[in-house]
């Protein structure tokens, strides 16, 4: 079974970075200048007072046994206890891992329904204006920031028309229909940034397949340039576009805090932001370790989505 | 249409440079100081308005442009100088080397900069510099694997083989005969780096994690403007930062499409 063997070397790499990556995390949020207890008990607190509170958080204990007691509790789910507000950490990041998780879901597969067809038609007609326009519209699209088309788009459609609030988040728990309402414009925004991002690789993508020979053969052999294309032309674009759309997956999990950041929302890159400020390092170190397990994880699932697109790799090779 | 790139990547960029270059000798009202009533709309002499606190809007948009140019610069210096140097080296041969750095770069490539630039910033506190560090950093990869990548097309040369068969060392092969013939390349993915920094840097500084208020720049302007009283205000910086990615973005793509031209897209 060399598809199994290839894909078990996949799983012990990704185990492997996990725990580097964990360690390396671990070492730096401990390196980072700013002693929580310090922080909390003031500028003016006596030497003793500071040291009390170190062993009462058990700071004062070697690096190594404490990186232990993190990981092991990480495994069944205990991210540790916020020094400063004392909850535990994953009751403060499931809250906001639901709305990132919200967001990033619904517009990473809507924004490859703008981008497919908008890569594709830009390629078919890319000698015609039609298709120049398009891809024009691309190029502002890439260079568009996700903060300004957001305030854009809530200046016409919460300020001007009114036909969305842009006020408050409210959980899908509380009211699926004033949830849905303000989802729809930080969706939307990411949709079409990330829709003329993706588009780029899709029309560059079928550009390739129209000079292959097996594509002239199916257009000799009476195919229409469509049927062509995208029979043929998806499943060899599908590998490089799951590359992008991976790692699109990836940065939009951190990313999406500019989102959070113009509409409001509570999401886990703000929550970064906020424990980052008031110093709160239990709270960073484990939503670090979330956000690059997260990617990773996408890492590897996309490693095995070659395996299953590309009937090449399953053949023992790599 | 390729021509039409080039003019538009060189009109666009070469706004942003203008504007730079002119601040630093002159601009219509002092950009850290009130000349104006708060709020102000856009007529003369303020013709891009006044902010909250009445500073003029085309002065500091002016000055906006050096710290663009500034984060630009540095970030990709730093990804130029690491990345390079490591691609070429795994390029050139070092197997097992060559191995470790591509796992490490395999992270570091996953690795969303934002991510990086918060930690960085908590670190060492929010500044144009550690914005530009952590963008430089988080560009490393693209650089060093693109140099990686055309080194070992033009180790495959017989040139080299020459070079190497007459006994000229090593350094001297990387030095004479890689580094030129990989420059370009370099050059073109240098403006598209350039422009990708821009707008992370934009992204950071409307979080609050680039340059401190006192320093102009146009994602803190564009946070800064209360857009339902002032949408002008939110709408111009935007615009300069567009008009800054997309100059870069295509000027880097029209000088590609200038000096390479197999790179053609097919009939």
């Amino acid at each position: 079974m060399p598809v199994l063997r290839a894909a078990l070397r996949r799983l012990t790499i990704f185990v492997g970075t996990v725990l580097v990556a964990s360690l390396v995390i671990f070492l730096i949020i401990q390196a980072l200048p700013g002693d929580v207890a310090q922080v909390t008990l003031g500028v003016g607190a006596s030497p003793d007072d500071v040291d009390a509170l170190r062993q009462k958080w058990g700071l004062d204990r070697p690096l190594i046994i404490r990186y232990f007691e993190w990981l092991g509790g990480m495994l069944h789910g205990d991210f540790g206890a916020s020094y400063l507000k004392g909850q535990p950490v994953v009751s403060q990041i499931t809250p906001r891992l639901a709305v990132t998780l919200w967001i990033v879901g619904l517009s990473i597969p809507l924004s490859l329904l703008v981008a497919i067809p908008m890569g594709l038609f830009s390629a078919m007609m890319r000698r015609r204006w039609s298709g120049a326009l398009i891809n024009a519209l691309s190029h502002v699209g890439l260079a568009m920031p996700v903060f300004f088309l957001g305030v854009l788009l809530t200046m016409v459609f919460a300020v001007h028309l009114g036909w969305f609030p842009a006020n408050r988040y409210v959980p899908i728990t509380k009211s699926v229909s004033q949830w849905a309402s303000r989802m729809v414009l930080p969706v939307m925004t990411l949709v079409l940034v990330q829709g003329c991002f993706l588009a780029r690789y899709v029309r560059a993508g079928f550009i390739d397949v129209l000079g292959e020979d097996y594509y002239r053969t199916a257009r000799a052999s009476g195919w229409t340039k469509w049927r062509g294309l995208v029979r043929h032309g998806m499943r060899n674009m599908a590998t490089s576009l799951v590359t992008v759309v991976g790692l699109q997956i990836s940065s939009l999990l951190v990313g999406a805090v500019l989102i959070e950041e113009v509409f409001v929302l509570p999401g886990l890159g703000s929550l970064l932001i906020d424990a980052v400020g008031s110093r709160d390092l239990v709270v960073v170190q484990g939503v670090v370790m979330l956000l690059v397990f997260a990617v990773l994880l996408i890492n590897f699932l996309v490693d095995l989505a070659y395996l299953w697109i590309d009937p090449r790799l399953r053949r023992g090779a790599a | 249409m390729k021509k039409l790139t080039l003019v538009i990547g060189l009109i666009g960029s070469g706004l942003v440079v203008l504007a730079a270059l002119v601040s630093l000798v002159w601009t219509p009202f002092d950009p850290s100081k009130v000349s104006g009533i708060r709020y102000g709309s856009l007529t003369w002499p303020h013709i891009l308005g006044t902010d909250a606190l009445g500073m003029d809007t085309a002065s500091r948009l002016m000055v906006g442009a050096q710290t663009t140019l500034l984060v630009g610069i540095l970030a990709v210096a730093i990804a130029a100088l690491i990345g390079v140097p490591l691609g070429v080296f795994v390029g050139m041969g070092h197997k097992t080397l060559g191995e470790i750095l591509a796992r490490g770069s395999d992270i570091l490539y996953a690795l969303p900069a934002l991510l990086l630039a918060i930690l960085l910033a908590s670190a060492l506190g929010s500044s144009v510099t550690t914005a530009s560090i952590a963008i430089g950093i988080a560009t490393i990869p693209v650089f060093q694997r693109m140099a990686r990548a055309s080194t070992l097309t033009v180790m495959s040369q017989d040139y080299i083989l020459a070079a190497q068969v007459s006994g000229t060392p090593t350094s001297v092969i990387a030095l004479r005969h890689v580094l030129p013939n990989i420059a370009p390349l370099l050059g073109v993915q240098a403006a598209a780096s350039f422009s990708m920094a821009i707008l992370a840097e934009a992204g950071l500084a409307y979080l609050g994690l680039s340059a401190p208020k006192t320093v102009p720049t146009w994602g803190r302007m564009l946070r800064d403007a209360n857009f339902l009283t002032q949408p002008m205000q939110a709408v111009i910086p935007g615009i300069a930062i567009v008009i800054a990615v997309m100059g870069f973005n295509l000027l880097g793509d029209g000088v590609r499409d200038y000096l390479d031209p197999r790179l053609q897209e097919v009939r």
